[in-house]
């Protein structure tokens, strides 16, 4: 082993939101930091991803990215790639919930099969796939991330305290007033502080007194304020249902060379014009402002620790080439302090391969558990008033009334998150309703009297049912569960010979979450009976409030307080819990500074250190406690 | 450069779809919906599909008469037609009509048809400026 | 309003230029003046063409005649650094020099140096170079970083500075933005832009083929200054008309900036695209990819792009190239001018049309290689298109459309 004095003060491994703000704050004191990262760098100013987003018939979060996986292409094969990824589309390689439990639920051969093809591999014991990705590239997932910047609220900190539920995170909402300020403005949030203070009766002092945020809030749609208007008078579990008009990561001005949002409505895959934050923008400027060195295409296999517990090299394979055909060579580096900011399944795989794959870092046990998302419930129907979808950010407003309450005691919260693309995500629409219409069939549920339309009249149709969808997404607060977990798989590897991520994923061993999710199935009824869902719609009488799509999407079924259910779930993207934050080395991987406890030169960033998933988006949440982290990294390195 | 269509090409489309033959000539302007969907979907099925709409026109049939016939059941046309529909309102095609749909260009995409329809703009290509969505739309007879 | 209902391919009209030109024009046009009813593609390009024989003639009011090149009219218009002043500041008076940075006071020669290059990336400020980079430099094949400039003339700026459109107060108080329109009935020329990139005349470049400047050329970053001699490769002019709301987007290239993809026709040098690059420099030579990071002008061992045009010019461009440039070459045989070519113009074709705020701009997209070099393509909305990405410029934090300049976006003085 080389000795001597570090080549960098910190070495930082991913090139995404954490470890770009990370990277930025480091430098701009002057350290030398270097950041590896895993996947490559966009050299062509988005135009082949929105080319390849374009083309894709199936509009998924991955869509625009490499490596690339489709239906019809299974060219991109985990055990050929450099760096494959979980991908939304394997989700759909999954049985339906019917399927499921005819042909797969346990059986070691059907799970055999999908695990070849997928890179997230499965235990049997797995009920539902683990239905969120990521990214790995240059800008990590904020390339595809929606935008939505909420801060938490304050019971979200203290859940045991509070409800006796999940457990406490080692830091309250108050700790974080500065780091969410900072986070906001670094990303550029566009919102009114009022719109936010009025939700206090229901979350709670959220903002110090004076705050602003950096830029006015993004206007709502049509479609947010005629459902918000439709909505009012309505109650559930004792709270009114507000629309709350959401702080957006998304220009609503020219701010530092990006314009303001052009409404193009593709923030999940990919904004077009830039006016979405992502993290090339801080990558930029820490490698043109403050020297910051980013290698691309850099793999890291290991951490390398010395007795005393310190994190000596970071050792990493660089490759180069197409997939099958790959150049690679072995490097190492060193820093004085070592970050890892790999996401939530990355970076648990790197410290589960260090020390010739006994893992480091877990001392506590918890190196890989609790992996949550939020479940996304959709409820969607028709309206009887236009509310012209398709228009404008992809979300612009949300319910945030029912984040909290003294119901969080039995089930979990949740926050609804108002689409503004009228079924596309739950039915692919326009597409599917169109095809319904001129082809005479009925897979929207739309045309029940197969209609083959043309001419004139397939342009009302398809306006007329369009024009007034609504959608609804509840974003399912899920449990912390020691039994939903990663680990190396024994069997499966990547392009490189690492081995692949294995996954124990189930839902319906958490009552407190599918109590969530039952809530989230009576609100949609409750709005849908309002707006009168479908009663102007023509030719069509049943019910468009919809709880269980067609099979083909993975779902759970389950019995909870004497009432059977089944609902198809889809993933939020929200990956979470993995290496959590806590109070002690043996309830916890990382303290409330995101420092390992085992390992006192190595931090751990991103919503991997949550220990619950609380009720807002997390990546406000993630930059705001990198520059938490980020002092604690100064004040080793004074 | 792609060959210019021929005025009957936007007829029978125009006919089908509903929207204006100066619609169809801008979209075709940006995407080449005429050459791509003889050479995906099939030449002899498409020429087919303009010679019978030919034969309809001999007979005096316009608008939404020859769209009928064409489309009528027991058409030999009817399917290649529904086709050029859904290519025109989604740039969505399937080679030779069978097998996997596929979108030839970004542009075929972006130029579809639907998303005038619902006085929108294709998902991820807006030309429209900051806050548009917090107004309605023109009406719907400005994107036919 | 001229309603341009004439949708067509361009390509199949047979096309001379629409009228006779015997000898070069001095004149600005106002607007486009169409041979026959609704303008096409070949009157906008005449337009185009027009405007860049009276942009580029001889500013002391002599003739493209009497001299290979000489400084143009447009060199003397103000550029956007003088309209973005500090707080409390007021532009200069129209026809001010621009003032030498104090980073250059130092090597200030005798030598009438007026112009100063601040700009490494095409939309990069003086503020913070990297707040406004959302794309990359332009290396040339010496490893220097081609240099921008952004000029206005009178017209608009008078009416930035009448309207006090140069401080946030000024410009929230201030109605819709709607520049003057340059107006065929009265002659009346309204707002126009120009954009020019130029590249350092160095080993390899003849600068007898080159329209050339010597300039003050800022490095932000290395806080540095030097004085250099640079040749014009890259010339927008946006012109505002009553045919026009959305502008008309002229756009010239020196013809040896780079070949069209895959049409390599063997020439000594081109001025961003080295036939032997493989050789030079294996693995570095991904055809339009921007640098590697960090991009900083001063650093060492910089890589020069390898650049090829995406889209040919088209037909009834090139035929008014050769008719433009035989124009000058008749003038005179060793005019640099006539080594400058029209890429396209790109217009709206239905400018009232209320689903489209472009105006159904034809053709979709449209780029300059020197300074739209990395988006080229066709795929919307990403690939350069002038009056998309200009119909996107919005000044206050209301975000009121600016009229297609992001001079006004990029307004920081608070009064």
């Amino acid at each position: 082993m080389p000795t001597g004095s570090p080549e960098y003060d910190a070495v930082i491994v991913g090139a995404g939101i954490a470890g770009a703000i990370m990277a930025k704050e480091l430098a701009r004191h002057g350290k030398r930091v270097l950041i590896l990262e895993s996947g490559p760098r966009d050299r062509r100013d988005r135009v082949p991803f929105q080319d390849t987003y374009l083309k894709a018939m199936a509009k998924l979060p991955n869509a625009p990215y490499p490596p690339y996986w489709t239906f019809d292409n299974s060219s991109g094969q985990p055990d050929q790639e450099a760096v494959p990824r979980a991908m939304t589309a394997m989700t759909f390689a999954w049985p339906g919930l019917t399927e499921f439990n005819e042909h797969m639920a346990g059986n070691q051969e059907a799970f055999d099969r999908f695990n070849e093809q997928s890179y997230l591999t499965y235990q049997t014991t797995s009920e539902i796939p683990f239905l969120s990705t990521y990214e790995r590239l240059a800008g990590g997932t904020t390339w595809h991330w929606l935008g939505t910047s909420l801060r938490f609220a304050a019971n979200d900190f203290n859940m045991k305290t509070v409800y006796n539920q999940l457990v406490d995170w080692p830091l309250e909402l108050t700790d974080l007033y500065d780091d969410y300020a900072a986070a906001e403005d670094e990303i550029g949030v566009s919102a009114d502080v009022n719109d936010q203070r009025a939700m206090e009766p229901y979350l709670g002092v959220q903002f110090p007194p004076g705050y602003e945020y950096p830029m006015e809030r993004i206007p709502m749609s049509v479609s947010d304020k005629l459902l918000g208007e439709e909505m009012q008078g309505l109650q559930f579990d004792g709270h009114d249902l507000l629309m709350t008009c959401t702080p957006q990561g998304r220009n609503s001005e020219y701010r530092r060379g990006r314009p303001a949002c052009q409404g193009n409505s593709s923030c999940i895959p990919i904004c077009p014009i830039e006016a979405k934050y992502d993290a090339t923008a801080t990558l930029r400027e820490a490698e043109n402002g403050y020297h910051v060195r980013t290698i691309t295409q850099a793999v890291v296999t290991g951490l390398e620790v010395d007795e005393s517990g310190r994190i000596t090299r970071v050792n990493y394979i660089a490759y180069e080439g197409e997939a099958g055909n790959y150049t690679c060579t072995h490097e190492s580096v060193s820093g004085t302090i070592v970050i890892l900011a790999a996401h939530a399944i990355e970076t648990v795989k790197i410290l589960q391969m260090s020390r010739d794959r006994q893992g480091i870092a877990n001392t506590s046990g918890q190196l890989g558990c609790n992996l949550m998302d939020h479940l996304c419930y959709l409820g969607y129907g028709l309206g009887n008033k236009q509310g012209f979808p398709y228009r404008g950010p992809r979300s612009g407003s949300g319910i945030e009334s029912l984040r909290d309450g003294a119901f969080r005691a039995r089930r979990s919260a949740w926050r609804v998150d108002v689409g503004n693309v009228g079924w596309e995500w739950a039915d692919d629409d326009p597409s599917t309703s169109l095809k319904d219409f001129v082809n005479g069939t009925n897979a929207s549920r739309l045309n029940p009297k197969n209609e083959k339309l043309f001419g004139q009249d397939l342009v009302e149709r398809l306006n007329a049912a369009n024009t007034r969808m609504f959608r609804l997404c509840y974003l399912v607060e899920q449990e912390p569960q020691q039994c939903n977990r990663i680990t190396l798989s024994k069997t499966y590897t990547d392009g490189l010979g690492l081995p692949r991520p294995e996954i124990n994923y189930t839902v319906t061993s958490s009552k407190y979450t599918l109590r969530g999710i039952t809530a989230a199935a009576q609100m949609t009824d409750l709005i849908f009976d309002k707006i009168g869902a479908n009663r102007v719609f023509p030719h069509h009488s049943s019910d468009y409030s919809k709880f269980v799509d067609a099979a083909g999407f993975p779902g759970i079924s389950f019995c909870v307080d004497g009432t059977h259910y089944q609902a198809n779930l889809y993933g939020a993207g929200h990956i979470v819990g993995t290496y959590r934050m806590g109070f002690t080395p043996r309830d916890s991987v990382v303290n409330s500074d995101l420092r390992s406890w085992d390992h006192k030169n190595l931090y751990l960033l991103g919503s991997g250190t949550f220990p619950t998933i609380a009720t807002g988006n997390p990546t406000l949440t993630i930059a705001a406690l990198v520059y938490r982290a980020a002092r604690s990294v100064l004040r080793d390195l004074a | 450069m792609p060959t210019p269509p021929p005025d009957s090409f936007f007829d029978l489309s125009s006919a089908l779809t509903g929207f204006t033959v100066q619609t169809l000539k801008f979209a075709q302007q940006n995407a080449d919906f005429y050459g791509a969907f003889r050479s995906i979907y099939g030449a002899v099925e498409f020429d087919a599909l303009m010679s019978a709409y030919a034969d309809i026109t001999a007979q005096g049939d316009t608008g939404a008469d020859l769209a009928k016939s064409v489309l009528a059941d027991g058409s030999t046309v009817a399917e290649t037609a529904r086709a050029l529909m859904v290519f025109w309102y989604l740039g969505q095609i399937a080679p030779g009509g069978k097998g996997a749909m596929q979108i030839p260009t970004a542009n075929h995409y972006a130029q579809g048809l639907a998303w005038r329809a619902v006085q929108a703009h294709p998902t991820g290509v807006s030309t429209l400026q900051f806050g548009y969505w917090a107004s309605p739309p023109p009406p719907l007879e400005d994107f036919l | 309003m001229v309603v341009a209902l004439a949708v067509g391919w361009f390509a199949a009209r047979d096309v001379p230029p629409p009228q006779p030109i015997s000898d070069v024009v001095y004149d600005l046009p106002a607007d486009v003046d169409p041979v026959a009813g609704a303008p096409d593609l070949a009157d906008y390009d005449t337009f185009s063409w027009l405007s860049f024989l009276a942009l580029n003639a001889p500013a002391d009011q002599t003739k493209f005649s009497d001299a290979p090149d000489s400084e143009p009219t447009w060199a003397g218009w103000m550029e956007d650094f003088q309209i973005l002043v500090q707080d409390g500041q007021v532009p200069p008076p129209w026809g001010s020099a621009r003032n030498i940075p104090p980073l250059c006071r130092a090597i200030a020669t005798e030598a009438n140096i007026t112009r100063v290059l601040t700009h490494a990336s095409k939309t990069a400020g003086v503020v913070n170079l990297f707040e406004q980079a959302q794309s990359g430099p332009l290396i040339d094949q010496n490893g220097a970083y081609v240099r921008y400039e952004i000029l206005v003339n009178q017209p608009m700026y008078d009416y930035i500075v009448d309207n006090q459109l140069y401080n946030l107060v000024g410009l929230d108080a201030f109605g819709p933005i709607d520049f003057p329109s340059g107006n065929p009935r009265s002659g009346e020329i309204g707002a126009i832009m120009v954009k020019a990139a130029w590249k350092v005349m160095g080993l390899g470049d003849d600068p007898s083929r080159f329209h050339v400047t010597e300039a003050y050329v800022v490095d932000a970053q290395a806080q540095s200054c030097a004085i250099e001699r640079l040749g014009l490769v890259g010339f927008h002019i946006s012109t505002k008309t009553v045919s026009a709301p959305h502008w008309i987007w002229s756009t010239f290239e020196h013809v040896d900036n780079v070949p069209d993809r895959g049409t390599l026709t063997p020439r000594a040098h081109y001025n961003f695209f080295d036939p032997f690059c493989e050789v030079k420099r294996p693995g570095q030579c991904v055809e339009n990819a921007m640098p590697a990071l960090p991009w900083a002008p001063s650093n060492p061992d910089q890589v020069p792009s390898q650049v090829v045009r995406t889209t040919p010019i088209g037909p009834v461009t090139a035929v008014l190239n050769t008719k433009f440039q035989e124009l000058l070459r008749e003038a005179n045989p060793l005019s640099v001018w006539a080594n400058y070519m029209l890429v396209g113009t790109q217009f709206p074709q239905r400018p009232g049309d209320p689903t489209d705020p472009t105006g159904r701009a034809f053709p979709q997209s449209l780029a300059n290689t020197t300074l739209e070099t990395f988006m080229q393509g066709d795929t919307p909305p990403v690939s350069s298109s002038c009056v998309g990405c200009h119909n996107r410029a919005t000044t206050t934090a209301s975000a009121k459309p600016s009229d297609f300049t992001y001079i006004l976006s990029r307004v920081t003085a608070k009064y």
